[in-house]
C-alpha cells in the first residue's frame, strides 16, 4: 500500500472533495482546519487522477509518503545504513561459520592440551570452518589416538563440545579365591620379599628372570597326620600374595652430536606481515624468502575470535649463517642428564626408587654415544594363576586340595 | 420493520442514511459534500441532506459514496428536498 499525505490549499474545499467522491478517488484522514486548506492521504494509484481533479485551482504539497514502496525507496537511499546492515549480516553469517571455542569433557588421564592437539591434527580447531566433517574428524581420532575408546563431537553454533571416553588399561586379575603364584615381571636382583600368603622361593640378592616364581602358591603338606598318596608328596594350593622388591637395571643408549651448530644472524632481514581470516592465511614471508638459511620471527598484533577469527602479525625473516663449534664435556653431560631424566620419566614406573645412575660416553667421529645405566628399586611381583583355564577348575580352589601340580 | 420498508432502506440509493455510534459516523449514499469544517459536515445524498454538528470532526475515509466521520458528534440533522 502506498499513500501520499498532502496539504491542499484553495477555495471551496468541499467542492474538491465532492469531485473526488464522484470520480472514486479514495481519500483518508481528511482534516479541514479552515475554509481554504485541508490535509488528507491519497492512495498512490489515485494520485494522477487526484492531480487532474485539483488542476490549477489548488496548490498541492506532498508532506509525507507512507507504505512499503516509499519505505524501500527510503532504505535504498540511505547507502551507509545499507552498507552497515550488510556488513552486520555478513559478520553474523561469518561468525556462525567458524568454530570459536572447543570444550572437552570426560578426560581423566589425558590432558586437555593433548586432546586439543590431536583434534587439531584431525581437522577441528578454533577458527576452522563450521562445515568441518565431524564424522571424518571422529574417524581420524579413533584411528590416530589410541588412548580414547569413544568420542562425540557436537556443534552448538560456534561452540564445539567434545566428549571423550578414555580407554581403560587391560588388567589381568586373578580372583581372590583362585590359587596363584607371585612371579617376577622384570629381571633383577631380589632385595626384599614380603610374602603375606604363600612361600618365598627366592633369597636376597638372587637374580630373577621374567616369569620366575618369587612367592609360590603351591605348598607341600608337611603334616604327617595326612596320609600320603602313592603319587608322592601332597600339596595344597593357596592364593599367593605379597610384595617383591628387586634392584632392576635399565640400560639406555642415546646419541649426541659432538659439534654444536651455531646460528648467527648476518643482519639482513626482510620485514613482512601475516593476515589470517579463518582458514585463509596471507603471509608475505611465505612468498618472499631471499635467503638460503633464515629464521622466521613473528609478533602478533591482533588476535580476534569475535566477530571474526582474524589474526594480524608482523614478521621478519632474518638471514643466518651456520657454523660448527666443538661442544665441551660439561655441556654434553648436562644434555645426557636431561636425556636420562626424560628416559626415566618415560620408562620407569613412578613408584620406582632410583638407586644409582651411570653415564658412559663413547666419542665417535661426529657423534657421541651415551650409555645410561640406571639402577632402580622397584616392586616386580605380580600374581599369576598356575591353572590352565578349564583344567581341574572344579577341584582346585584355594584352600586344602591335594593334587600334584602338572 | 415491514418488508417493504426494509427494501426501501436497502435499495434506496438516493436516501440519506447514517449510522452513528461513539465517535464514528458512517454516512452512505453521499453524492456530494456541501460543507466540511471541524464543527460541521453536510453531505448531499440525492433526495436529502445529512448534517453533522460536533467538535474535532474529520473524515477518516472518503470512498465510493461513503464517508466515515470521526470526532465528537453532537447533532445529526436530516433535510429532505421538497421540490
Amino acid at each position: 500500500m502506498h499513500y501520499k499525505s498532502i496539504l491542499a490549499e484553495g477555495f471551496e474545499v468541499h467542492d474538491l472533495l465532492s469531485r473526488c467522491l464522484k470520480q472514486n478517488v479514495t481519500l483518508k484522514n481528511i482534516r479541514v482546519p479552515d475554509n481554504c486548506e485541508f490535509t488528507a492521504d491519497v492512495k498512490g494509484k489515485d494520485w494522477q487522477r487526484f492531480l487532474q481533479i485539483t488542476g490549477n485551482r489548488y496548490r498541492v504539497i506532498v508532506t509525507k509518503e507512507k507504505g512499503f514502496k516509499p519505505l524501500i525507496t527510503h532504505i535504498l537511499s540511505r547507502r551507509m545504513t545499507l552498507v552497515g546492515s550488510l556488513i552486520f549480516l555478513t559478520v553474523v553469517l561469518l561468525q556462525t561459520s567458524f568454530i570459536s571455542e572447543i570444550r572437552v569433557f570426560g578426560y581423566e588421564k589425558l590432558t586437555e592440551r593433548e586432546i586439543l592437539k590431536q583434534l587439531q591434527e584431525a581437522g577441528l580447531y578454533v577458527g576452522c570452518s563450521r562445515s568441518v566433517d565431524i564424522d571424518r574428524v571422529e574417524i581420524k581420532m579413533y584411528r590416530d589416538f589410541e588412548e580414547i575408546s569413544w568420542i562425540g563431537i557436537e556443534l552448538k553454533g560456534g561452540l564445539a563440545e567434545v566428549t571423550i571416553a578414555e580407554r581403560p588399561e587391560p588388567v589381568v586379575t586373578v580372583k581372590n579365591d583362585e590359587p596363584c603364584n607371585v612371579v617376577a615381571i622384570k629381571e633383577g636382583y631380589i632385595e626384599k620379599v614380603i610374602a603375606r600368603e604363600g612361600k618365598t622361593s627366592v633369597n636376597k640378592d638372587d637374580f630373577v628372570h621374567v616369569g620366575d616364581v618369587v612367592i609360590s602358591g603351591i605348598l607341600e603338606i608337611e603334616d604327617k597326620t595326612y596320609s600320603r598318596g602313592k603319587g608322592g608328596p601332597l600339596f595344597r594350593y593357596v592364593h599367593a600374595e605379597g610384595e617383591v622388591y628387586a634392584k632392576t637395571v635399565y640400560r639406555f643408549i642415546c646419541y649426541q652430536e659432538s659439534n654444536a651448530l651455531e646460528k648467527k644472524k648476518t643482519g639482513k632481514t626482510v620485514p613482512g606481515i601475516r593476515v589470517s581470516v579463518g582458514n585463509s592465511t596471507f603471509n608475505t614471508a611465505a612468498m618472499i624468502v631471499p635467503y638460503e638459511i633464515s629464521v622466521y620471527e613473528e609478533k602478533k598484533i591482533l588476535d580476534l575470535l569475535w566477530p571474526l577469527p582474524v589474526e594480524f602479525a608482523v614478521n621478519r625473516v632474518s638471514e643466518l649463517t651456520l657454523c660448527r663449534t666443538k661442544r665441551n664435556q660439561e655441556e654434553i653431560e648436562k644434555e645426557a642428564n636431561r636425556q636420562a631424566r626424560d628416559l626415566i620419566k618415560r620408562h620407569l614406573p613412578e613408584s620406582a626408587q632410583i638407586l644409582n645412575k651411570g653415564l658412559k660416553f663413547l666419542p665417535g667421529e661426529n657423534i657421541i654415544k651415551v650409555t645410561i645405566l640406571i639402577e632402580a628399586l622397584e616392586q616386580i611381583g605380580q600374581k599369576k594363576s598356575f591353572i590352565s583355564p578349564g583344567a581341574c577348575s572344579e577341584k582346585i580352589i584355594a584352600g586344602y586340595y591335594c593334587l600334584a601340580p602338572e | 420493520m415491514f418488508a417493504m420498508d426494509e427494501m426501501i432502506y436497502d435499495f434506496g440509493v438516493n436516501l440519506p442514511r447514517i449510522l452513528a455510534g461513539g465517535k464514528t459516523g458512517i454516512i452512505d449514499h453521499v453524492k456530494k459534500l456541501l460543507i466540511v469544517t471541524e464543527k460541521n459536515i453536510v453531505a448531499g445524498c440525492g433526495s436529502g441532506y445529512i448534517s453533522l454538528h460536533g467538535t474535532n470532526l474529520s473524515i477518516k475515509l472518503l470512498s465510493e459514496e461513503r464517508v466515515i466521520v470521526n470526532g465528537e458528534i453532537d447533532v445529526i440533522e436530516i433535510f429532505h428536498n421538497k421540490g
